[in-house]
């Protein structure tokens, strides 16, 4: 019976254990949900951060819509980073962040696969031509599918008619472009960036390119909130921004 | 004629015999591991021997030296299997019916119900296996086998999976059945009255090897070895049971070919009449009747078979009795061929089991 | 411990296993009203993907069951060098995450894998299509099929196979005739967790087939776009799934109560039936 005891008591740690690491960040941890095309820089300022205000900073990357779905359904987290403005915008409005504001901006490429047969932007549209994009749901696919739609009819259909994927995320974008499963995707020019290694990136037009601002948020109720908000803040002007800026985001528009 | 010439290295002994089954049973006896199911299935090429020869009818079947090995499928034999190996899935017709495959559908259906017939289970075509008794699984199993008209029959201990009760009726038929068939038949057992009862000759085998070949009676009387002469325990002496006339009293055998013989079993009709030679003493012709020993019949000695400090001495009664006693006993009784004798044994010793 | 004590414990495990598994099901149910499941499929979406799980998870079950069925019957049935490794093989992608299974499958067919370039030479393009979603569900979900028939073959009695030689039949009309009538409800075991996995499939998927409403988006595909843009649909179409493989549960369960009925194969109890069949009619 004592053995029984304590394993009662063994899973009643590790259930305690599993709770405390799926609620918000205690005194000494900041939550970050941050939308998947942030990885890279992120990851190096959340680093950074930790390091210079002794917290530890977990951060969980995402599609933007997937991270806000999961804060509304309560999963918590003390800073939302969203690629677009509106997800943020909506979560403010349902009391669950505090004052969203733009913390960076970006662009949209064309990620090729440099065996593939895309060169340029009227590529996307020949016959045969197998396009990924993001989902409709998720801002990559919102703004790819925006600059599609300013494109002249017959190009517009047949460039949508070509598209065989819709992804989730932006990373799944460029996976199928690296995998070599599409032979092209519209990303942001960060992500083709960090690919540049492996895909061949084409620029779009500036008459395409819908503007791109990526929202922070803090959550209310967010503990410590002035580590939160500090963190955001270094994102806008500080170290963070150098990061975003090395890794090919554009300043608040 | 089946014959088989083999060889084949078993994980604990060398199967290494020669057989020739003519028409008419063969009963293969021996102890449980002795190698008696191997030779059915080499038989009926489910198994392959190391090397030998395999015939059948003039047909050669197997033979390592000319690299023939008919298949299975083609060599139709009726195997019947220990437990039947009744297919599940399908009615007793379409067990019955499963061999006849080449045969027109009609036709086949025909044979079927036939045989189902035959075996007085017509009633039950439309049943599965499971919802069968032991005794109609064997009789359904029987009918399967010889559906499609095999040139040899091979019977695997075909009355170990039935009750007592139910064991004496199907060796009866059993036996006809085999007497009846036109095809060389081979039944392992590994009882010696069940292969009496079922075959006129029985093959003894011991580690693999064919120690003696007879008649059941022959067995019995002259023993070659001390384990044919444990294992072929009991005389089978043949007669016609009288039921007893009162409670208390017992059943009479009028034996064939003269002499009556007691026994506390209940039988009525043709019986078997089994006694263990341990059970039966032997004495002077002119010797008293001792009390218990109420079965006393006299003869002659015709054999006389000494195996280390026992013999067996048979007595022709004239059913030959065969009765085991010390060497010691047949010196002080001056017994030798040919010289006077009564067997003596008692009526609780004496079991009736069903027979021809 | 005390007998009672240790009925008490297990009773506790068993309450807390129950409460945990099925109150996600039943908080699925909660939110969603019959009258919104049945909308949810005037959604197009909905019911494309459906409809796409329904297609795809089939063809990919005929795919298995004929190719799964004699392989496990050879495997069940044969002793030959290099079967314990096959075995091992084909029971890998049980234990193989999603994503290594995609990842594995655009390595092999991809543009880009070892036989892309044959497939595209032939001018097959494999990533991205419906038949790249039959091939990962074949992928995830057959080791649970050859597994199940492995082991419905293996428990075959052999006289059974050796009586249907002995009056006959072939080797491959006896499997045909008798070791798979014989063996059917484990085959149709293995066919309903092949179809349960195969159904849920995400992972691979998303990574060989991508997400294409009508071509590739799966309904687990379908349940993960709406999950952000539209709740309320996510939880319908996830209904819709819990009630699709609850009845395909509920079926299997029933089909193989009855198949195993009186007029069934021979198992356990049977001795028992047999017994009750013969005080039934006498002799």
């Amino acid at each position: 019976m004592r053995r029984l005891a304590a394993a009662v008591a063994l899973c009643a740690a590790l259930a305690s254990g599993c709770g405390g690491s799926s609620s918000a960040g205690g005194p000494d941890r900041i939550d970050v949900a941050a939308a998947a095309s942030l990885s890279d820089p992120v990851t190096a300022y959340a680093r950074q951060f930790g390091r210079d205000h002794d917290v530890e900073v977990r951060v969980r990357f995402g599609g933007s819509d997937e991270l806000a779905a999961q804060i509304r359904q309560g999963v918590p987290a003390d800073v939302f980073l969203s690629a677009d403005a509106v997800l943020p915008a909506e979560l403010a409005r349902a009391g669950l962040l505090d004052r969203p504001e733009p913390f960076a901006s970006n662009r949209l490429a064309i990620a090729a696969d440099p065996a593939g047969p895309v060169r340029s932007l009227p590529d996307l549209a020949r016959p045969g031509v197998v396009v990924a994009l993001g989902s409709d749901g998720v801002p990559v696919g919102k703004y790819a599918r925006h600059a599609i739609a300013r494109l002249p009819q017959p190009q517009r259909v047949a460039l949508l008619r070509n598209v065989k994927s819709s992804e989730p995320d932006v990373k799944g974008v460029l996976a199928k472009v690296v995998s070599g499963a599409a032979d092209a995707g519209i990303v942001y020019v960060t992500d083709a960036r960090a690919a540049r290694a492996e895909v061949h990136t084409v620029a779009l037009p500036r008459s395409l390119q819908p503007a791109i601002r990526y929202d922070a948020g803090v959550a209310v109720g967010a503990s410590p909130a002035g580590l939160a908000r500090r963190f955001v803040e270094g994102l806008r002007s500080g170290a963070g921004a150098h990061y975003l800026r090395a890794a090919g985001f554009g300043p608040v528009p | 004629m089946l014959e088989l010439r083999v060889r084949r290295r078993l994980s604990r002994l060398e199967l290494d015999l020669a057989l020739e089954v003519g028409s008419g049973a063969l009963a293969l006896a021996g102890a449980s591991g002795a190698g008696k199911t191997t030779t059915l299935r080499i038989a009926a090429g489910l198994e392959r021997p190391d090397s030998g020869t395999v015939r059948c009818q003039g047909e050669v079947w197997f033979d390592s030296r000319s690299g023939i090995e008919v298949p299975p499928e083609r060599r139709r034999v009726g195997y019947v299997f220990q437990d039947y190996a009744l297919f599940p899935h399908l009615s007793a017709l379409g067990n019955v019916a499963y061999g006849l495959a080449a045969r027109p559908r009609a036709d086949r259906e025909r044979r079927a119900r036939a045989l189902l017939e035959r075996f007085g289970i017509a009633h039950l075509a439309r049943a599965r296996p499971a919802e069968l008794s032991g005794g109609e699984r064997q009789r359904v199993a029987l009918a399967r086998a010889l559906a499609p008209e095999p040139r040899a029959l091979l019977l695997d201990e075909p009355l170990s999976a039935l009750d007592p009760a139910t064991r004496g009726a199907a060796a009866r038929e059993l036996r006809e059945l085999l007497e009846t068939a036109s095809v060389p038949a081979l039944v392992v057992t590994h009882d010696f009255l069940e292969a009496a009862a079922l075959a006129r000759r029985v093959a003894v085998i011991e580690r693999g090897r064919l120690v003696q070949e007879g008649a059941p009676g022959e067995l019995v009387a002259a023993p070659a070895t001390a384990f044919v002469a444990d294992f072929a325990g009991a005389n089978l002496l043949h007669g016609r049971a009288t039921p007893p006339p009162a409670r208390g009293e017992l059943t009479r055998v009028a034996l064939d070919g003269g002499g009556l013989v007691a026994s506390t079993d209940e039988a009525s009709g043709r019986v078997g009449v089994a006694v263990f030679p341990w059970d039966v003493t032997v004495e002077r012709p002119d010797a008293p009747a001792a009390g218990s020993q109420v079965n006393r019949l006299t003869g002659r000695v015709t054999t006389l078979t000494v195996l280390g400090n026992r013999a067996r001495v048979s007595v022709a009664t004239p059913q030959p009795v065969t009765a085991e006693v010390t060497t010691a006993s047949v010196e002080r009784l001056g017994l030798r061929e040919g010289a006077a004798a009564a067997v003596a044994w008692k009526a609780t010793a004496t079991r009736l089991v069903p027979g021809a | 411990m005390t007998r009672a004590a240790f009925t008490a414990a297990l009773a506790a495990a068993l309450a807390l296993a129950l409460a945990f598994l099925v109150l996600p099901v039943v908080a699925i149910f909660a939110d969603t009203s019959p009258g919104r499941l049945v909308s949810s499929l005037d959604n197009p979406v909905a019911a494309d993907a459906l409809w796409l799980s329904v297609r795809t998870t089939l063809t990919a079950l005929a795919v298995m069951v004929v190719v799964g069925t004699p392989a496990a019957y050879l495997l069940a049935t044969r002793r030959f060098p290099g079967r314990a490794l096959a075995v091992t093989a084909l029971e890998l992608p049980l234990v193989l995450p999603p994503a290594v299974a995609g990842i594995g499958l655009l390595a092999a067919f991809g543009p880009r894998g070892i036989l892309g370039e044959a497939l595209a030479s032939a001018g097959v393009r494999l990533p991205l299509t419906t038949t790249a979603v039959v091939l990962a569900l074949c992928f995830v979900a057959s080791p649970f099929y050859v597994r199940q028939a492995q082991a419905a073959f293996a428990a075959l009695d052999p006289s059974l196979v050796e009586a249907s030689r002995t009056l006959g039949a072939s080797e491959a009309r006896t499997f045909a005739r008798v070791a798979v009538p014989v063996c059917l409800p484990g085959l149709a075991a293995g066919t309903g967790l092949a179809f349960g996995r195969a159904l849920g499939e995400f992972g691979a998927t998303l990574m060989f087939a991508g997400s294409l409403q009508g071509v590739s988006q799966t309904l687990p595909l379908a349940i993960y776009a709406s999950f952000a843009t539209d709740f309320p649909a996510a939880l319908a179409m996830s209904a819709l799934l819990v009630v699709v493989s609850g009845a395909l549960l509920a079926a299997l369960r029933i089909g193989g109560a009855r198949w195993a009925g009186p007029t069934g194969a021979v198992r356990l109890g049977d001795d028992a039936r047999a017994a009750r069949a013969q005080t039934a009619q006498p002799a």
